[in-house]
Parts: structure tokens; C-alpha cells; sequence
């Protein structure tokens, strides 16, 4: 009798062990399949995309909107160019340059006006976020020219590109810089 | 007899199961067959995009380095310059049949505006090939600098560039 009671208690652990073991066997199947998802979840679905456009359109934009912008004639300020009033403006600054205009602004007030205009109908209207910078210094308050659009601000740099230019002065070489956000 | 019955319930038990197991097995491969499925098709799709962003990406360079658009000075060319008089040209040109075949195997299904911007504001139409059918017409502006060389003047331009998926 106490054998037979044995026998059974034996087979009794042997299936709950083998049980245990399906389960466990379970557990790590359904285990790998979860991180399997997972790791398709990280590298396909979740991958960022390309931003090969979005970069290129960017550097190229503060590359060429900084070099026409300085190139681009004035409508009624003697037929100088925008970086000539720059200069002026830069060497000047006191006065608000010397080149008077034609509608009896100084260059500083012209050409910030200016570039506040092309900046305003073309940046602006496609909502592209960008800082404008011109000055000699690197002191916040002696800059010629400021625009901005967006949170996209020199005090709080954020990831983009840029480019600059400089323009030599009788005050130094002034650094124009072109910033766009991403 | 009655062993014979406790033997057949055991066995269609372990049918029952096995049934069972074959079931959640296949609803777990159909299952990860659709997601997979899923997975491929926004991959494709992404690919499809990226493949049109560097189409348009391809298009602006082309643009930027047309000799029959680009400002010279002594044969030498300038960076980012535009010839106000050529582009115009250009403008009429890709308007005949002729022209625009020609230039329909470098700029495809795209439409390219030229806009003065300062001073003064005027606007051309480059190329215009549109597609009958399309699913997005992402728009890529190049600011260019615009030459007039009867008044020696430097305009400050945008190239509009809409490519057509």
C-alpha cells in the first residue's frame, strides 16, 4: 500500500514538473515573440524618416537667401546694393549711417526695413523658422540688423543650419549670419 | 470495456488539444503575417516618398547649374546668379511643343515659377508640365539672386519648384 501511495506521489510530481516545464517553455516562446515585435516596432515603424530634402533645403536656403540678399539692389536708396548700406550702416552706426535715402531715411533704418520686407514675404509666408543676424560685435545690443521668426532666436540656439558672410568695415569685419531651424 | 472507454476519452482529449494548439498556431501566423505585411507596406511607402524628396533635391541642382539660366561674367559664372533675360527666354522656349519636349527629359512632371521678389514683385512660368494624376506636389523654394544686365541691376528672386508624386 505505502509503495502504491509512493508510485503516485511520484507521478504525480513527474506531470506537474513536465507542466511546469510546457509553461515555462510557454513563457519563453511568447517572451521572443514580444521582443521580436518590439525590436520590428524600433527599427521599422519607429525609424525616423530621411531628412534629405529638409537638409538640403535648409543649407542651401541660408546659403543662397544670405548671398541675395546682400547682392539685391535697393529700390530707391541711390541704386546701392543691400550690402553697401550694410557697410554704411556698420561704419556709422551713431548717425544711423550716411547715406540718406529716398524716402530721407538713413541706411540703418532703410536697410533693416529692407530686409525685414523680403524676409517678411518670403521666409515668413513658407513658415520656415530662422534668425537673421548682422553686427560687428558680439554684444546682443550693437546689432545692425535682428529678424526672427518662430522660437528660432540667437539666445536660445536650436538644431538647424546656418551660414555667414562677412563684409569688411572701417569698424571691423561684420559677420551677417543666416539660421534656420529645423 | 471499460478500459477500452477510459482509453478513447484520453485520446480525444489529446486531439482536442492538439486541435487547440494547431488553432492558436495559426491564428499567431496569421497574425504575424498581417503585421508584417503592414510593416512592409509603410516601408514601401516611405521609400516611395524619399526616392521623390531626392527626385526634387536632384531637379534644384539642375536648375541651379542650367547654362542657359546662369549669370557669366567673362565666361565665368557666377554662384547662385540668375539671368533675368535668359530665364525669360528660357520661359518662352519651354512654352513651344519642342521646347518642352526637350526639356521634359531633364525636368519630368514639375512645374518651375521664377518670382521676382524685391523690388517689385513679377512672376514666370519656367517650365510647366503637370501630371494629370497626382497624390502630393511637395513645393521647394530656391532663393536666387536675379541679374538684370540692361540696367545692371540685382534683383532678389525665389525658384518655385513643384514636383508631382
Amino acid at each position: 500500500m505505502v509503495k502504491r501511495k509512493n508510485m503516485r506521489r511520484k507521478g504525480f510530481a513527474g506531470k506537474s514538473r513536465r507542466s511546469q516545464m510546457e509553461i515555462m517553455g510557454l513563457m519563453v516562446v511568447v517572451i521572443l515573440l514580444i521582443v521580436g515585435v518590439l525590436f520590428a516596432l524600433k527599427f521599422v515603424v519607429l525609424k525616423k524618416p530621411a531628412e534629405t530634402r529638409q537638409e538640403y533645403s535648409r543649407t542651401q536656403m541660408a546659403s543662397n537667401m544670405g548671398l541675395a540678399l546682400m547682392s539685391a539692389t535697393t529700390e530707391n536708396c541711390r541704386e546701392t546694393a543691400i550690402k553697401d548700406l550694410l557697410i554704411d550702416c556698420a561704419q556709422w552706426p551713431e548717425a544711423g549711417g550716411t547715406i540718406t535715402c529716398g524716402d530721407g531715411s538713413g541706411s540703418c533704418d532703410y536697410v533693416n526695413r529692407t530686409i525685414g520686407h523680403i524676409l517678411n514675404s518670403t521666409l515668413n509666408q513658407w513658415r520656415v523658422r530662422y534668425y537673421f543676424s548682422a553686427s560687428t560685435s558680439n554684444i546682443a545690443e550693437d546689432r545692425l540688423v535682428y529678424h526672427t521668426n518662430g522660437d528660432c532666436t540667437m539666445e536660445r540656439p536650436k538644431p538647424g543650419e546656418s551660414e555667414s558672410f562677412f563684409l569688411p568695415t572701417g569698424r571691423g569685419m561684420m559677420t551677417l549670419r543666416m539660421f534656420i531651424c529645423s | 470495456m471499460a478500459k477500452k472507454r477510459i482509453g478513447g476519452r484520453s485520446a480525444q482529449l489529446k486531439m482536442g488539444e492538439t486541435i487547440a494548439i494547431m488553432f492558436i498556431f495559426f491564428v499567431l501566423l496569421i497574425i504575424g503575417a498581417v503585421f508584417y505585411m503592414n510593416l512592409q507596406r509603410t516601408t514601401t511607402t516611405r521609400e516611395i516618398a524619399e526616392a521623390y524628396e531626392l527626385r526634387a533635391v536632384e531637379l534644384s541642382q539642375t536648375i541651379s547649374f542650367l547654362p542657359e539660366a546662369q549669370c557669366t561674367d567673362s565666361n565665368v559664372v557666377r554662384a547662385s546668379c540668375f539671368d533675368l533675360y535668359k530665364l525669360i527666354g528660357l520661359s518662352k522656349v519651354a512654352e513651344t511643343p519642342a521646347g518642352l519636349d526637350l526639356y521634359s527629359r531633364e525636368f519630368g512632371t514639375t512645374t518651375i515659377k521664377l518670382l521676382k521678389m524685391y523690388p517689385g514683385e513679377s512672376e514666370w512660368v519656367l517650365y510647366d508640365n503637370q501630371k494629370e494624376e497626382f497624390t502630393a506636389a511637395p513645393v521647394s523654394h530656391i532663393p536666387i539672386m536675379l541679374y538684370n544686365a540692361t540696367s545692371d541691376k540685382y534683383y532678389f528672386g525665389v525658384l518655385e519648384i513643384t514636383t508631382y508624386n
